[in-house]
């Protein structure tokens, strides 16, 4: 199988793991956003997660123990993990890979503006996926079809003004093109930080 | 103590052993949905391991929910942990985003080869000095990811300072 995640998983091409066990390795990503960026990989080729719990609550304990220490060895204000299913995620790769990357307060990094969402909305959203309201079928294709027409109109306004992206083309772990940061810090730097820190900052 | 999530009680649409679930009001897409342990902590890394399995399984059953009933092909599975990641509630949570267009993305830093290798080296002692793996027993051709018992070295010795 051409799968460039089942190559490092059998040693075929070279990667930078420091973590292994009998389901997942953890290795650096080569295009990282920050220095430090760390991929989960399961060893078994599955392109979504999910039908295999079991898989993904062991990948996501893996990643909350690397991100617990990227915390601390990079004085981190925190870290990002991210989980993309579907090409349209951004997922490359038809190989589940969970990303953990550290995060500095103003990085810049995967920003995206946040919508408020009114009650009235929320309240067709949760009538579509939840399972303790009393809503009818009626009611149920009538808000789907509502859905569709706003992210037709959604997807329309943007597409104008979408540029084709052609890292899309590129594999996460391949050569691309990078930038020049001169930030990057020493791997050696390994001052501590409190995970209560982190989280004592909502106290 | 006031949190925004444990005081949405009304609100959550679905519930597992250790987590619930309600649609976001401010968030990356809309329709995006919170899934957040019962159990109040303000980070996920707080968590022990049977609480990130039970809530990253609703996780999972939210995003298999959205490919079924929302116009999408795609989701994120998102922890944002600690304001520097934009985590703006204090409840540790997975945030389900439904994906019309990846919205997330980043430039590669420039990191040489032998950057890549320090860090590794660097990183792999940690790991090997963070505790026991995640235990995995077999049963018959499953194999069952199962509890650890307490929390790893880490959390404890920061448990244990003045």
């Amino acid at each position: 199988m051409d799968c460039i995640f089942c190559k490092i998983v059998k040693g075929e091409i070279p990667s930078k793991t420091y973590y292994e066990d009998d389901l997942c390795l953890v290795t650096l990503d080569i295009q990282p956003g920050t220095v430090g960026h760390s991929l989960v990989i399961p060893k078994k080729h599955v392109h979504i997660l999910n039908n295999d719990k079991e898989l993904a609550a062991h990948l996501f304990q893996v990643a909350s123990k690397v991100s617990k220490i990227l915390l601390k060895v990079f004085r981190s204000d925190g870290t990002t993990t991210l989980l993309r299913s579907g090409a349209v995620a951004g997922q490359r790769i038809p190989h589940v890979s969970v990303h953990i990357i550290p995060r500095k307060t103003g990085d810049g990094l995967l920003q995206h503006e946040s919508v408020h969402v009114d009650t009235d909305t929320r309240q067709k959203y949760a009538s579509l996926i939840a399972d303790n309201l009393n809503t009818t079928e009626q009611d149920v294709e009538h808000d789907e079809k509502e859905l569709e027409s706003i992210v037709e109109e959604k997807t329309n306004s943007n597409s104008n003004s979408t540029e084709i992206d052609e890292k899309e083309t590129k594999v996460e772990a391949g050569e691309s093109s990078v930038k020049d940061d001169s930030s990057v810090e020493k791997s050696g730097d390994t001052g501590e930080v409190d995970l209560d820190e982190i989280a004592g900052l909502f106290k | 103590m006031t949190c925004e999530i444990c005081d949405s009680k009304k609100e959550f649409i679905m519930e597992s052993d250790h987590a619930n679930a309600i649609i976001a009001s401010s968030a990356v897409v809309e329709g995006s949905v919170v899934v957040a342990p019962k159990k109040h902590v303000a980070i996920m890394e707080l968590s022990d391991d049977k609480i990130i399995a039970d809530t990253v399984s609703l996780a999972l059953d939210t995003a298999g929910k959205m490919f079924d009933k929302y116009p999408v092909q795609g989701t994120y599975l998102l922890v944002n942990s600690g304001l520097g990641a934009g985590q703006t509630v204090a409840h540790g949570h997975i945030e389900v985003v439904p994906v019309h267009k990846d919205i997330l993305s980043w430039e590669p830093l420039a990191v040489s080869s032998e950057q890549l290798d320090d860090l590794m080296i660097t990183l792999k002692g940690y790991m090997e000095r963070s505790g026991p793996k995640p235990e995995i027993k077999k049963q018959g051709d499953t194999e069952v990811v199962l509890e650890k018992q307490g929390d790893n070295y880490l959390v404890k010795s920061l448990r244990r300072r003045p």
